[in-house]
């Protein structure tokens, strides 16, 4: 599997603010962060802000949901449409 | 027109009554306040926010406070616990703690970093007493009965000593009578809050080890995972802490040790603060209160102001009352001094402060609903960096200058934004305790 640098970045993220000693490919882009318990309502809060920082605008809490943020690949996704935002 | 013995008639010397004694005496008005206990007395409401401070500078009062050594209230803390998180993994560097100093936002009218946290018989007894040294009257130890509006042009209070009845005539009449609400009960304005029925039971410790040295001045507010039940911890002095459980009227047993028992199963779901308190002394028998949250249908009227308390009382998680009743005073005496140059005692008289007192409470109530409502958000926009100092405004008490401050119009479309969604991972967390605030009474 090839990350793109989105994906790294993400990915990177989440294993160093919430599974430490996890391997990163334990971590596929498409496993349910939030039903997985890894994502839990304060760890969004934390998420939100370093998405926030990445896709350089501000994102609105009706958009914190599992479509958007539910996965590495959805965050991924999320963040680039935000990017390609005019 | 028979002369007034007092131009205004103050019922109540807490802080609401005292700080207006006080405005009205720097304006040489003839005032007098009728206490029913004599002082100093014990009072719950031990914390302060800095927009108690403006009403200090207007008084010349901050001295006094220095001189009282009262602990400085640099910020706050919140607590919360964590859910159990699955199968074992990191928990998250304090995510579960929000702290906020003060200093980090400019405030009008206020030029201190800190704010107060009182003994609450000290501080009142100390603002009466200034009151009184700017000329208010002061009877304490005298019970007022009933104020009657119908005997002639003026109101007339009606106190008893005893067996004596003594009257009082006056040109306004000003409610600071606290959650006695007197003339919100003789009126009948008086409406229960529909959501809000909290309870509370505290007491003082001593010797309790406050922790790190930065923050031990702060307050603390513990949550603990019992429904809308939190901890509140008050530095008093150096070595006397102030402890309190609120919850809801349902968990509060009728009897007194059944309560006891209560506070102490409450404290032992924070480990760190029950053995903490174990090893403190208690130096206060507990005390409980209730008629938490209320508010009017009118607080102004022909001749009559309700002031502090008198006028609403809302939770007090985020420490509003006391400052809260100040600021009553202030926004009121300007509206009383014009009523008395003008000889218009309408209640349309009054209505520059109804309109900023309703406005003040209600920004309070709507960040308290929403605070219940979804706490998460409080951590979520006091971590943002775009929305913390909005938040940090409600929390310093700057609530009287917009209808509607751009944290609680953020604060309430996020709330909706969960509501409206079950797919949204913090719809599951919305707590029932504030449904329809928004809708509620004013």
């Amino acid at each position: 599997m090839i990350d793109d640098g989105v994906t790294q970045t993400i990915r990177t993220f989440i294993i160093q603010s919430f599974v430490r000693d996890e391997r990163p490919e334990n971590l596929p882009d498409d496993l349910d962060l939030i039903r997985s318990g890894i994502l839990d309502s304060l760890a969004i809060i934390h998420t939100a802000t370093f998405l926030e920082e990445l896709a350089g605008m501000e994102i609105e809490v009706h958009e914190l949901t599992p479509k958007n943020i539910g996965s590495i690949g959805a965050m991924a996704g999320f963040v680039k449409r935000l990017r390609a935002q005019p | 027109m028979a002369e007034p013995d007092f131009e205004v008639g103050i019922l109540g010397g807490g802080p609401a009554g005292a700080s207006l004694a006080a405005y009205l005496g720097m304006h040489g008005v003839d005032c007098v306040v009728i206490e029913k206990e004599i002082f100093p007395r014990p009072h719950v409401g031990e914390s302060l926010v800095p927009s108690s401070t403006r009403v200090f500078k207007d008084l010349n009062f901050i001295e006094k406070m220095e001189e009282a050594r009262f602990p400085h209230k640099y910020g706050a803390a919140w607590n919360s616990l964590r859910g159990t998180r699955s199968h074992g993994l990191k928990d998250l560097p304090d995510a579960n703690k929000v702290d906020v100093r003060f200093m980090e936002r400019e405030q009008e009218g206020v030029d201190q970093n800190y704010t107060y946290h009182v003994d609450r018989a000290k501080f009142d007894l100390l603002l009466l007493q200034h009151a009184q040294s700017l000329g208010a009257h002061v009877c304490e130890g005298l019970r007022v009965e009933h104020v009657d509006f119908d005997d002639g042009p003026l109101p007339r209070i009606r106190t008893r000593l005893g067996k004596k009845g003594i009257d009082f005539r006056v040109r306004i009449v000003v409610d600071a009578t606290g959650r006695n609400t007197l003339l919100g009960r003789q009126m009948k304005y008086r409406i229960t809050d529909p959501v809000f029925d909290q309870y509370a039971i505290h007491t003082w410790f001593e010797g309790f080890d406050r922790g790190a040295a930065e923050q031990a001045d702060f307050i603390f507010i513990h949550f603990i995972p019992m429904h809308n039940t939190w901890v509140w911890q008050i530095p008093i002095t150096d070595t006397i802490t102030s402890i309190g459980v609120v919850t809801q009227k349902k968990n509060f047993a009728s009897d007194k040790k059944s309560r006891e028992e209560f506070f102490w199963q409450c404290v032992e779901m924070r480990r760190d603060l029950y053995e903490g308190l174990k090893k403190a002394e208690r130096i206060r028998p507990f005390k409980d209160e209730g008629d938490y949250s209320y508010s009017m249908r009118q607080i102004c009227g022909d001749r009559f102001l309700l002031i502090g308390d008198a006028a609403r009382f809302v939770d007090p998680i985020f420490s509003s009352g006391v400052s809260l009743a100040l600021n009553s005073a202030r926004l009121s005496h300007r509206d009383i001094l014009r009523a008395l140059e003008t000889g218009d005692f309408s209640r349309e008289s009054f209505s520059t402060y109804e309109t900023l007192q309703r406005r003040g409470t209600m920004n309070w109530y709507k960040f308290i609903t929403l605070y219940y409502r979804l706490n998460v958000l409080f951590t979520y926009y006091l971590n943002h960096s775009k929305y913390r100092l909005d938040i940090l405004k409600l929390l310093q008490g700057d609530v009287y200058d917009e209808e509607e401050p751009p944290a609680l119009q953020k604060m309430r479309e996020a709330v909706g934004a969960a509501e409206d969604n079950p797919e949204h991972p913090w719809h599951a967390l919305l707590n029932d305790l504030t449904a329809d605030a928004f809708k509620a009474a004013r």
